[in-house]
């Protein structure tokens, strides 16, 4: 057993660098957000008046959503399929789906920028049938970035329905079809209201990340894909405004945290089943 | 294709040399069986017998490597497992956990698209058979284990199958609710006239509530009988051995004169019962159940066959006491007697006779 001494030596060291590189800037970005040397809401009437931001928000809703449901789409049959590897197959298939995800986001997007590129390997074997002058954007616009972002979610999107569709009992498969169940009936009836815990996870997760996206739609997206924290780098680099982006800073944050608390109490509930 | 079983008029389920391998694992080996209509049956054998391989082959869970499967005269080797139309009990009930009883027991019914009207009158009937009602609202965990094995049992009757199957229904449940449950699914079978394939490995529940029993190991069928003949006419040691208590001694068959003669191997000649197709030479045991045994004083003048021993243990169950007695080359032999008021004791490490009546020594013949 631990006395209270020892925990709180152990855990000191994570703390202090907690409270001096996390909680201190935070708390910084807070104040600036209000305070300009003197106490002001203008960085949050900027924030309320400010088009810009106002459509920057609105695409950084579209994309994520965007994004995720298509990392939905792609990911619940993938994670079906894994479900009914044998956990041999299933080790090796799974270093597959987490490869994306051990690799660095920065590099991800250089290599799909060699992939979807105006002269990149998809563009340049189209070219073969359809003449040299032939290409289909897939750089600069939304697609770059769907691609790039789905690429870093599916794991997050997978690993939550693998979870919550391999603790299903297969018993209850099984029973289904000798009482005469065919397969989209198990699948509707069983399956799918079985695994929406784990969807739920997933999909707030993936949403939860894609708000703070940023490589990815700066290197892969166009001018009308700039997100939420792109427009934030905008104004401390470009403009200076600090205040301003501060407040958005702060607003992107409340609305993470509020769907991350989505988040855990849909997970809680699934851990109650 | 459809072939008919030759015994297609009684039977419910016919196997015709029905093996099943995983892999390098052979789980059944070329299994001839024939379930007849309307009996209860159960399949009984160690762990990894087989048992529950072979309910998979009936259910269609699993296509059998060689060999067909007949179900009620009409070859269902490649039929769907959806397509049976059979029943299935599991061990733990495999209810739908995000659907209440009412919706788990109506869902074969609306599978058959019955009208919502009949669903809901057949789903009341049912919940009454299984002495249920009332708890159509709730959800399976909000039930006990053996209501809940009940809910299952619902779910199977309700879209009246010719044919239940069931997989140690009762191993998941604690010994008193096991024995009420023994009385509701026999009765249950009574009513309903509903064949029957229970697979278990407590022998006391296999005999108490079968028509036919059939012991199983490594993938292969010992014995098909009833109770009495399984009790009485083991066909081999380990049937024997499996069902009951039994006291078996080796030996070899040393003369055929109306009974058969065995010498012991540890010296000495007992008579026995005589059985047919045995001949002189032949390696065999010899089975007396506990009960048919008794215990005397070793000086005991007798003309029964016996063994002398020591009086090991006397131990007192209540109805019965059991004497437990080490013969000379070590081994255990057990004697059941009825407990009576006033009922002479032996002391104790004495040296006591086991004796018992020719017609109760039965020779069973050694596996080759
Ligand atoms: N899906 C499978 N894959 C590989 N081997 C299997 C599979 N199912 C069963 N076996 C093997 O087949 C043999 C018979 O298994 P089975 O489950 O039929 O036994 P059982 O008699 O039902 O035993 P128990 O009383 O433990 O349930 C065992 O050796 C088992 O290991
Ligand atoms: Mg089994």
């Amino acid at each position: 057993m631990l006395t209270h001494k020892s925990t709180f030596l152990l855990l000191l060291p994570l703390t202090a660098i907690v409270a001096v590189f996390f909680l201190y800037p935070l708390g910084l970005i807070v104040f600036n957000s209000v305070n300009d040397g003197e106490w002001t809401l203008r960085g949050y009437e900027a924030l309320f008046n400010s088009r810009l931001i106002a459509i920057v928000l609105q695409n950084t809703f579209e994309i994520a959503i965007g994004a995720t449901l298509i990392s939905l789409a792609l990911g619940y049959p993938i994670a079906m399929h894994l479900a009914r590897q044998t956990p041999k197959r299933r080790a090796l298939y799974m270093i597959m789906v987490m490869l994306p995800f051990w690799t660095s986001i920065l590099v991800k997007s250089f290599a799909l920028a060699i992939i979807l590129g105006e002269n990149g390997l998809i563009n340049d074997f189209l070219g073969l049938f359809f003449g040299p002058d032939f290409f289909i954007p897939m750089m600069f616009n939304r697609v770059g970035v769907f691609v790039g972002m789905v690429n870093y979610l599916l794991p997050f999107m997978i690993l939550p329905i693998l979870t919550s569709l391999m603790s299903q009992d297969p018993a209850l498969r099984k029973a289904a079809e000798i009482m005469g169940a065919g397969p989209t009936r198990i699948f509707l009836t069983i399956t799918l209201p079985l695994s929406l815990t784990g969807v739920m996870a997933g999909v707030l997760m993936n949403v939860v990340l894609s708000l703070g996206m940023y490589i990815t739609p700066a290197l892969l997206g166009g001018r009308k894909d700039v997100m939420m924290a792109n427009l934030i780098d905008f104004y401390t680099r470009k403009t200076l405004d600090w205040q301003l982006a501060s407040a958005i800073a702060v607003s992107l944050l409340v609305i993470s945290v509020i769907l991350a608390a989505f988040l855990q109490r849909s997970r809680g509930r699934g851990a109650a089943l | 294709m459809t072939l008919t079983a030759p015994d297609a008029a009684d039977a419910m389920v016919t196997l015709k040399g029905v093996s099943k391998s995983f892999g390098t694992v052979e789980a059944l080996k070329a299994v001839d069986l024939s379930v007849p209509k309307g009996q209860f049956f159960s399949l009984l054998g160690p762990s990894g017998s087989g048992k529950t391989t072979l309910l998979n082959l009936i259910s269609g869970s699993f296509k059998p490597t060689a060999g067909r499967v007949f179900i009620d005269g009409q070859d269902a080797t490649d039929l769907h497992a959806s397509k049976r139309g059979l029943g299935m009990v599991f061990q733990h009930y495999a209810l739908m956990p995000h659907m209440s009883i009412f919706d788990n027991i109506a869902f074969p019914l609306k599978i058959r698209k019955v009208p919502s009207a009949e669903i809901k009158r057949r789903v009341e009937e049912v919940l009454e058979l299984v002495h249920l009602p009332g708890v159509g609202d709730r959800r399976p965990k909000e039930l006990s284990g053996g209501q809940q094995q009940r809910v299952s049992l619902a779910r199977c009757i309700v879209y009246r199958p010719s044919l239940i199957l069931m997989d140690e229904p009762l191993g998941a449940l604690d010994k008193k609710l096991r024995k009420e449950m023994q009385l509701e699914i026999s009765r249950l079978h009574r009513e309903l006239g509903i064949t029957m394939v229970y697979v278990t490995h407590d022998q006391e529940e296999a005999l108490t509530m079968s028509d036919q029993i059939v012991v199983m190991r490594d993938g292969q069928i010992e014995q098909i009988g009833t109770a009495e003949e399984l009790y009485f006419r083991p066909a081999n040691p380990y049937t024997a051995d499996f069902i009951g208590d039994s006291n078996l001694i080796p030996g070899r068959v040393s003369a055929l004169n109306g009974s058969v003669q065995v010498a012991l191997q540890d010296g000495g000649t007992i008579a026995a019962l005589s059985e047919e197709g045995l001949s002189v030479g032949d390696g065999v045991q010899i089975l007396i159940r506990p009960e048919s045994a008794i215990v005397q004083k070793a000086d005991t003048a007798s003309d029964m066959p016996g063994l002398t021993g020591e009086l090991t243990d006397t131990m007192v169950f209540g109805a019965v006491v059991k004497h437990f007695i080490r013969l000379p080359n070590g081994r255990m032999f057990e004697a059941t007697e009825i407990n009576r008021r006033g009922l002479e004791r032996l002391a104790l490490g004495a040296q006591v006779r086991v004796s018992w009546r020719v017609e109760d020594g039965l020779v069973l013949r050694n596996r080759v």
